[in-house]
């Protein structure tokens, strides 16, 4: 609790704190699948802002979730070209992801907004009104 | 010493990569690749990045579809000289007023890559489409030339 109300202070701190609850992509041909989309977060007193580089991603085959703490993106990326006859290089990488973070508070769900642009997904989680620290009074009888 | 044998061979590798199309040299991991040091400097202090490509035949031509994440279609330099295409593409990182840096998993840098086409292209007929951080570069062949025939005469 000690550390939670210390969240005011220093937000990187309780950022740092970011975790990674589940993340899996499913791709063709590899075993070890690392963290995809990798994230960057900026954090001050009211919130929290996500980016993550999903370059190809189309809008409709991308979906955020929030609940609570935990945000969860989930999509596809086709790479697949009907058109191509033969391939020379094939780099970019397809298929299904997961990943499921959590913050150190808990989210607006109402506030939450999300833009992509450029192939860069921008998330604005505002920390819940509920879930801030609130100053007491002191008063001396 | 062994090290730094490792390290030249890695070199040459990348250097071939560069020079020759049909030679494959994938990414393993998912994590972006920073352009290898050049013998020069760069002269603004941000991370450079290779790229991911998928390059593929059509009925047409070639196609080369990048992606540059971030990258807007005023921050993109496609060039074709004589045979190499080049393709640069810069990332303005958004500031965000009123933020600290907290967590960070990637690099915002610029992206960069060369490669040597093979074979004759309309330079004039190339289409360059920016979608979704996304570049689809058409580069159509040449219409083939007329093959002529050289008649060879033996002197009596």
């Amino acid at each position: 609790m000690a550390t939670r109300m210390l969240y005011g202070l220093d937000p990187f701190r309780q950022m740092r704190r970011l975790q990674n609850e589940a993340s899996r992509v499913a791709k063709r041909g590899s075993a070890r699948a690392e963290e995809f989309p990798a994230l960057n977060a900026y954090a001050n007193q009211d919130g929290v802002v996500i980016t993550a580089e999903l370059p190809g991603v189309r809008i409709d085959d991308l979906a955020v979730s929030v609940h609570r703490d935990a945000i969860t993106l989930s999509g596809e990326r086709q790479t697949d070209i009907e058109e191509a006859k033969q391939y020379h290089r094939r780099e970019r990488r397809q298929g299904r992801f997961v990943r499921t973070v959590s913050l150190p508070f808990i989210v607006d769900p109402k506030g939450v907004e999300a833009v992509m642009k450029n192939g860069v997904l921008r998330l604005e989680l505002p920390r819940a009104e509920e879930d801030k620290p609130r100053r007491i009074n002191i008063s001396t009888r | 010493m062994a090290k730094q044998t490792r390290a030249k061979a890695q070199d040459k590798a990348e250097i071939k990569q560069r020079s020759d199309t049909a030679q494959v040299n994938a990414p393993e991991s998912e994590a972006k690749v920073p352009v290898e040091e050049g013998p020069g400097e760069r002269t603004h202090d941000r991370p450079m990045f290779i790229p991911q490509v998928d390059i593929y035949e059509t009925e047409t031509g070639l196609v080369v579809a990048a992606d540059l994440p971030g990258v807007k279609p005023a921050g993109l330099e496609v060039t074709l000289d004589k045979r190499v295409l080049s393709i640069y593409g810069r990332v303005d990182e958004e500031t965000l007023e009123g933020y600290g840096r907290g967590y960070r998993e990637y690099q915002v840098g610029d992206f960069e890559r060369q490669f040597t086409l093979s074979g004759d292209f309309d330079i004039n007929g190339i289409k360059a489409d920016l979608k979704d951080g996304v570049l689809h570069l058409a580069i159509p062949r040449a219409p083939e030339p007329q093959a002529r025939r050289i008649e060879v005469r033996t002197s009596a």
